[in-house]
């Protein structure tokens, strides 16, 4: 059998509900009542079936808005049962589903609606026999000079396959295409409108009387209603009052605590920088001193001068023109001495911080640092026709050694 | 992005506004924690905002989750709405509680609370994600999900999944070394400002077309890359150490490029030690002299060296063209016969700055 679902709101109940929405300062929910209705009708197709279908229409008569958000559920919108069971006290049978309005947002549910909508339909059915449960969004609009207000709602519920699906909404006037005849709204057998029309003993033949003798019943329990009406919106005013005070009290001292904590934990990043600053700078102190490389006595290349050149002929050809400029004098000797880390101290005078580990020495030039110069010119691997070859491998070793001892007349100086 | 991300934070309520901080400027997410964007939504002119959109990185994709506070009730947690429907649709409250306690037990004087529930709701997305993966068993990239982590050599937290319509993508984060890469280049944070990864994004079912995204330091080191094509047969677990190998040996040329570089300065340096003028990590300038004529030699080495070889330039420390000391760029470098040629080449500067008789006047100095 096809099954429709239909919500249907009369103006009243509309208009209540926009009302209480907008006149809330941000976001607002609460319970919708009314009732649940259930018809079953055959439509004619061509089809040679009946094809009967259920007709559900929730009829929404009223609103209950709740005084504050967030109060019968939790942050992973788990239902809190005993406080729901207290805020609709003897409501609590004519619910017929939920809304939450928001102030100029989307209406579409966010995640804790849907669990919210879900929970909410599990009590309803566990509790009070609800098979239909519907949500509502609602959330207005205003243009900048506050001109224009937009008012946009949906209803929705959450379907067996839990997701989250929308409900059409009826309402008379507003939207409804139908221009033809319209079938009366059915309403409850229980309704008010009927027991007052029960209490009055009407005769159905004398039809004037009856008329004028329902509406005078009718008038009277309007009045009563009216009264009771008057003094619960008074005590109404004065609840949501103290609620008002209480709450700001309540979102003062959060705001107060939540700033305390955020500038606590400013002031400890900038404490906690100040104190990494400091620690560099003792690290970088403590790293070993770098060499003052003019005052190291000899310094000797091991294979640059192989491999600038091709032979010893031509090199010292070329040592001899350039004598007078100030080169060091210390071309022609070797190697195999105790090093001197000449590129930690090119590093630390040329670039800037680098994070270089100290240990890793294998990008670090050595130099064999001898005082000795009479020995003859090493002949490293010689040098391939253009490529760069330096053959430093062979002089590695882990500690950094410093000649000090001054040796005579050798100094570039 | 930044600026308007400024004028968003100040436009959100003060009530809020250290939660928004936390997330602006400490998290990082996603396997090169980027930091997250933050959008606006709803459109009220006031400044007391209570809601807001936050991007954040996953995947190839940016997710875009809508964060909603309530300003009556500011100790309350917030409300999210996720653009994936799929997303904790019908969590019931033991996974919520087990997957996001941060929200469960929301502590509202902490300013790193949304912090961590984002972190948190960002892993029970991975999670969500590899399991719409492994709904369908018999597929391929499922398949080669399991194959990659089952490998040991690629965890969990370094892949990133995401199921589409018809298609699945995976963001594999490489396990490159690049932790002596600052000894070549420091720029500083505001150039590269994210941790130096190499991601590679591939994509199913058409696995040929797999992307190498690098971060930007990366990408200035490394330049282009060309990675080898994937089979259609080929497997991941077997693609992604290749790929990775191959960043690697990069690097490694790379740093051993700038080691022959650093000690030919070095060596030059320390050659001509009286003659330098001054010298950085990658260039120096020696003051020469021969036969009465003084000139300035520089030696600039590229970055790609050794297969550029270096610019040797002579400058004129007596004549000067428009103002600025004439100067002449070398040809070549010759490795061998290295004094021979520069001396070669200052004669012929040297005739060139004589015979265009600019010469050094202090009268006429503009």
């Amino acid at each position: 059998m096809a099954y429709t679902e239909k919500v249907s709101l009369n103006g009243t109940a509309l208009s209540f509900l926009l009302y209480e929405c907008m006149n809330s300062a941000n976001c607002q929910e609460g319970f919708l009542i009314g009732d649940v209705t259930s018809q079953i009708t055959n439509h004619i197709n061509d089809s040679q079936n009946d094809s009967a279908r259920l007709d559900t229409q929730i009829v929404i008569r009223t609103v209950l808005p709740l005084p504050s958000v967030s109060l019968f559920y939790l942050p992973t919108g788990t239902i809190k049962e005993d406080m729901l069971s207290e805020l609709l006290a003897s409501a609590a049978s004519e619910v017929v589903g939920w809304y939450k309005y928001r102030k100029n947002s989307s209406i579409k549910p966010t995640f804790r609606d849907k669990l919210i909508s879900k929970g909410l339909q599990k009590y309803f059915e566990k509790y009070h026999g609800r098979k239909t449960f519907v949500s509502c969004n609602l959330s207005s609009k205003t243009s900048s000079a506050s001109s224009t207000h937009t008012l946009i709602y949906r209803f929705g519920k959450i379907n067996c396959f839990d997701m989250y699906e929308y409900v059409e909404d009826v309402t008379a006037n507003l939207g409804e295409k139908l221009t033809g005849y319209k079938k009366a709204n059915r309403v409850s057998q229980h309704c008010i409108f009927n027991k007052i029309v029960k209490e009055s003993n009407v005769q159905t033949n004398n039809t004037d009387e009856a008329i004028l003798k329902i509406q005078e019943a009718v008038d009277v329990r309007l009045t009563r209603e009216a009264k009771i009406a008057a003094t619960n919106e008074c005590s109404i005013r004065e609840l949501e009052a103290e609620i008002k005070l209480m709450s700001t009290i309540l979102a003062d001292n959060q705001v107060a605590d939540l700033e305390a904590a955020y500038k606590k934990i400013v002031e400890e990043k900038y404490i906690n920088r100040e104190v990494e600053m400091a620690q560099a700078c003792i690290e970088a102190l403590n790293t070993p001193t770098t060499v003052d490389i003019l005052s190291v006595p000899n310094i000797l290349i091991s294979s640059i001068s192989n491999n600038l050149s091709d032979s010893r002929g031509s090199m010292h050809v070329l040592e001899n023109n350039f004598r007078k400029s100030p080169s060091p004098v210390l071309m022609q000797s070797s190697i195999k001495s105790p090093k001197l880390n000449y590129a930690a101290a090119l590093k630390n005078n040329s670039d800037a911080a680098s994070t270089s580990k100290s240990n890793y020495i294998e990008d670090l030039i050595t130099f064999d640092v001898e005082e000795n110069h009479q020995k003859p010119i090493v002949n490293n691997t010689p040098s391939p026709g253009g490529g760069v070859n330096f053959d430093t491998e062979d002089n590695y070793q882990k500690s950094i050694l410093i000649n000090d001892t001054p040796s005579g007349g050798s100094s570039p100086e | 992005m930044s600026t308007e991300n400024h004028s968003l934070i100040n436009d959100i309520s003060p009530v809020f506004r250290p939660y928004v901080h936390n997330i602006y400027q400490d998290l990082q997410l996603g396997l090169c924690k980027t930091k997250v964007d933050l959008e606006r939504i709803g459109g009220s002119a006031n400044n007391a905002e209570s809601q807001f959109r936050l991007v954040l990185p996953y995947c190839s994709k940016k997710l875009k989750w809508d964060i909603i506070f309530d300003a009556s009730t500011p100790w309350f947690a917030p409300d999210f709405r996720f653009d994936d429907e799929s997303f904790l649709s019908n969590a019931d409250e033991e996974i919520l509680v087990n997957g996001v306690p941060s929200l469960a037990k929301w502590n509202s004087s902490n300013p790193k609370s949304l912090g961590e529930v984002i972190s948190e709701l960002v892993a029970m997305y991975k999670i969500h994600q590899v399991k719409k993966l492994n709904e369908d068993e018999s597929s391929r990239a499922s398949f080669e999900y399991s194959a990659l982590l089952g490998n040991a050599l690629i965890t969990e937290q370094d892949v990133e999944v995401w199921v589409g319509p018809h298609i699945v993508e995976f963001l594999i984060k490489l396990k490159v070394d690049t932790s002596r890469l600052p000894e070549l280049y420091n720029e500083g944070t505001d150039q590269n400002p994210g941790i130096d990864t190499a991601l590679l994004l591939i994509k199913y079912p058409n696995p040929t077309n797999a992307e190498l995204i690098l971060s930007p330091f990366l990408t200035k080191v490394l330049g282009n890359i060309s990675l080898p094509m994937m089979h259609q047969t080929g497997v991941l677990m077997d693609y992604v150490p290749t790929v990775t190998e191959i960043l690697n040996n990069k690097i490694q040329d790379l740093l051993n490029n700038d080691r022959l570089k650093r000690e030919l300065l070095a060596q030059l340096i320390v050659k001509y030690e009286g003659a330098i003028l001054e010298h950085d990590a990658n260039s120096a300038a020696f003051l020469f002299e021969m036969n009465d004529f003084h000139w300035i030699l520089q030696i600039d080495i590229a970055i790609q060296f050794p297969e550029k070889p270096p610019v040797l330039t002579l400058r004129s420390v007596y004549h000067c063209s428009k103002g600025k000391p004439k100067f002449k760029v070398l040809p070549g470098c010759s490795y061998s016969n290295f004094e021979l040629y520069i001396e070669q080449q200052v004669e012929i500067f040297k005739n060139d700055c004589t015979e265009s008789q600019s010469i050094f006047d202090v009268d006429h100095v503009e």
